[in-house]
């Protein structure tokens, strides 16, 4: 058991210790909001060589994803997620090319019939029978319908195969849409994002190969561990909204003192994502609020790339619901006014009078009962 | 305790027209507190950044409390002293404090801005356990469920009396049961108030120099404990006084009148230490022809007034001035009270010559305020009644003994003896 899963995967040759490994498969299962014997059993699978299959399309999109995923930093998590599912299908990562690569994906498709995970990265274009994306021939459409087919799970990384992304912004030429778009009736994770959390992803193949479940999903496919709330709601400058500490512009004061960017444009409160909890590649600090930009929205749909980055939105969720009433002193209604004194002084005197009178009168009938006695 | 002292259901009619009075308060309070809840304190408080506690703390907790501490008074006489033959008073006593408390309790819930916060209160990791508050809150909220206990036994007494077999067995299993928990229940009920008591003198010590220098002592949580015993005492003997007249409850002048020389001496004990704690810390200079000045002779006063006249034959033996004396404690410890918690306290402070710095805040109760005070007495009242007219609480005067009228009640109680 002492280097179950180095030995394995043979690497400790590339300078990744047992510990560092059980950390990575942790830390994702973490992120799924897995406990942590979770993370000890996925890293159990993958010694045993149960590692998941995983067939990875792209269309149109900049790779970003996949580039992002590769620069994940110390341990080297890059070759570690490489080694953590067993990628069958990568035309950004295989040396192989052509004929050679097309023949790969066939065989992956059937050897692993209904048990792989296909991962979708990049927006499908659609318009004009969706010719401006090929791929060996092949339009991404087909390709995309004929894969998922005898796929086990679907999981479209990124905002371009979420929800169109980049390529699907006004006027959107191509006709580009996401995956649960054309996979209609079919469960799509998505994993928005512009890059999307290498985590999230981590988290959701590894739940997946080890327990075969996916993660609770909002109805826009969304794990709910991820992006169950809005940036706003979990944002370390938020102490600095509710106080009313705003950065009014780049460079000045409060901008260097680190205020609420949300006056800046920030689209943090209409953004649905988990990007203040989990370091980007375990930098911390390594996204845009974090380095002193406004959110710009790029994992919402309607926002990202739709809304102009420096535009102002409303927040989704401001305050406490209105029903809570307010703080603020108001005192209107039974306020300030003469009755409120005349009425307050009326008690008093009632009560000091009630007691006088009737001390006066038991005293007196007492006085006539001792009398007779 | 002699045989025949039994305490007992007073019965009777429930919606009797002093009831509808009462409840009728409350109805106008109950509307006023549901405005409240949906609209807010301000819209029917005066409460502000400067006064942030209202009435609401120094009357319906701070003095409630204290007259509620009949049962903490009375409990020490009979249960530390053994002084058995107070018994007879303990149950009408704890009655009036678990009402007392519970209303207390209750008017924060009212007066909390952000009221939905406090289920969060029983959470012990978030406690802060150097807040002078947290230590009155849990306390409080604790006596409030002890008292509550202590009152079961006329509750279980009233139901072993029932005609329903259900009830009758519920209070006759649980009767015994109880009864053999009750000395620590009772170690409680003695623990409890003696902490918090002195921790809302504790809460003003912390207000430093908001409040007038000649208030503002080190001795303040010393000085409410003593006070709240005398008003305790005084409510007893008032509230027995009234039960006398209207239900014929016992009334036993010799026992009020020894009662009342251990409250004298409470009362001249607060008056010393007061007096000296002023002359110590050189604060006589403060003393001049200003308000200040006249509230505290004024309050020295009312301390004084009841202890002396507790201490004369001639009010001893006088029902009547018994009962006012006993009244004059209890505003004694009132006017205490509210001075130290409302009256003189600035939200700017004092100046070093004892003069108020302006701070633009002013305050007197609301409209809203009074009747919110006005309608949780009248309720604590009208729930007085309700369970000493169902329950056996209070101890009524022999009904075998044929002269017993209305107003005749001290001598006969004293023949009976």
């Amino acid at each position: 058991m002492n280097d179950m899963g180095s030995e394995v995967l043979g690497l400790e040759t590339k300078g990744v210790s047992r510990r560092d490994f059980i950390k990575v498969c942790t830390t994702a299962a973490a992120a799924v909001g897995l406990p942590a014997w979770a993370g000890e059993k996925m890293a159990e699978n993958v010694a045993k060589g149960r590692k998941p299959s995983v067939i990875w399309l792209h269309f149109q999109e900049c790779t970003g994803c996949t580039e992002s995923l590769l620069r994940t930093s110390h341990p080297d998590v890059g070759a570690l997620i490489l080694d953590l599912v067993s990628v069958d299908y990568h035309e950004t990562l295989f040396a192989a090319a052509g004929r050679q690569i097309e023949e790969a994906l066939e065989k992956a498709l059937h050897e692993n019939e209904g048990k792989f995970v296909l991962v979708v990265e990049g927006a499908i274009p659609e318009k004009d029978g969706g010719i401006y994306c090929q791929v060996g021939g092949k339009k991404a459409i087909d390709t995309l319908n004929a894969v998922a087919a005898k796929a086990g799970a679907i999981i479209a990384i990124g905002s371009c195969a979420s929800w169109g992304g980049v390529p699907s912004a006004a006027p959107n030429p191509t006709g580009a849409t996401g995956a649960p778009q054309i996979l209609k009736g079919k469960t799509v994770v998505t994993l928005p994002g512009c890059p999307a959390n290498p985590y999230n992803l981590l988290g959701t193949v590894l739940q997946y190969a080890t327990f075969g479940t996916l993660p609770a999903l909002d109805d826009l496919g969304r794990p709910k561990f991820a992006y169950g709330r809005v940036i706003h709601e979990d944002c370390q400058r938020r102490p600095h909204f509710d106080a009313g500490r705003f950065a009014q512009a780049f460079g000045d004061e409060g901008h260097r003192n680190g205020y609420c960017l949300y006056k800046l444009g920030c689209k943090g409160p209409q953004t649905h994502a988990n990007c203040s909890l989990l370091d980007f590649c375990e930098v911390p600090g390594a996204w845009p609020v974090g380095i002193g930009h406004p959110c710009v929205g790029c994992t919402e749909q309607g926002v990202g790339f739709t809304v102009p980055i420096y535009t102002n939105l409303p927040v989704q969720n401001p305050t406490a619901p209105m029903a809570y009433p307010a703080i603020h002193p108001d005192h209107t209604v039974l306020g300030k006014s003469a009755l409120a004194v005349g009425v307050g002084s009326a008690v008093v005197g009632a009560i000091v009078g009630a007691g006088v009178v009737a001390t006066r009168k038991i005293s007196a009938d007492s006085e006539k009962t001792e009398g007779k006695e | 305790m002699s045989a025949h002292d039994h305490p007992k259901a007073i019965g009777g009619s429930l919606l009797d027209r002093s009831m509808l009075v009462l409840l009728a308060l409350f109805g106008v309070a109950a509307v006023v507190m549901a405005y409240r809840f949906f609209a807010g304190v301000g819209p029917v408080s005066n409460m502000t950044d400067g006064f942030t506690w209202g009435i609401w703390e120094p009357v319906n907790v701070v003095v409630f409390t204290g007259i509620g501490a009949g049962a903490y008074s009375v409990g020490l006489l009979c249960y530390l002293l053994n002084k058995g033959q107070y018994h007879g008073l303990v149950r009408p006593a704890v009655l009036v404090g678990a009402i007392a408390y519970t209303l207390g309790g209750s008017s924060i819930m009212i007066a909390l801005g952000r009221y939905w916060n406090s289920y969060l209160l029983p959470w012990i990791p978030w406690w802060n356990l150097s807040s002078a508050l947290l230590e009155v809150a849990i306390c409080v909220i604790v006596y409030v469920t002890v008292l509550w206990i202590e009152v079961l036994p006329s509750i279980l007494d009233g139901a072993a009396a029932s005609r329903s077999p259900r009830w009758a067995a519920i209070g006759k299993t649980w009767g015994p049961r109880l009864a053999k928990a009750m000395p620590y229940i009772i170690a409680l009920a003695i623990l409890l108030p003696t902490m918090h008591q002195s921790s809302l003198g504790g809460l003003m010590l912390i207000a430093g120099p908001k409040i007038h220098p000649l208030w503002h002592t080190a001795l303040l949580p010393t000085l409410f404990l003593v006070s709240c015993l005398s008003m305790g005492f005084g409510a007893v003997v008032a509230l027995v006084t009234i039960l006398n007249l209207t239900w014929n409850a016992k009334h036993d002048p010799k026992l009020f009148a020894d009662m009342s020389k251990v409250n004298a001496g409470m009362l001249l004990f607060y008056v010393v230490l007061r007096v000296a704690d002023v002359v110590w810390s050189g604060k006589l200079r403060f003393l001049a022809l200003d308000f200040p000045t006249l509230l505290f002779v004024a309050e020295l006063a009312l301390f004084l007034a009841p202890a002396l006249m507790f201490l004369s034959p001639r009010v001893q033996r006088n029902k009547g001035r018994m009962f006012g004396a006993a009244l004059l404690a209890v505003a004694a410890g009132a006017a205490y009270r509210v001075d130290a918690y409302l009256t003189m306290y600035r939200p700017a402070g004092w100046t070093a010559d004892g003069k108020p710095i302006a701070a633009g805040w002013n305050y007197w109760p609301s409209l809203g305020e009074t009747i919110v005070t006005v309608g949780m007495a009248a309720v604590g009242v009208a729930l007085f009644i309700f369970v000493s007219r169902k329950f056996p609480v209070v101890v009524v005067e022999d009904v075998r003994d044929e002269h017993t009228h209305v107003g005749s009640g001290p001598a006969k109680a004293a023949a009976s003896r």
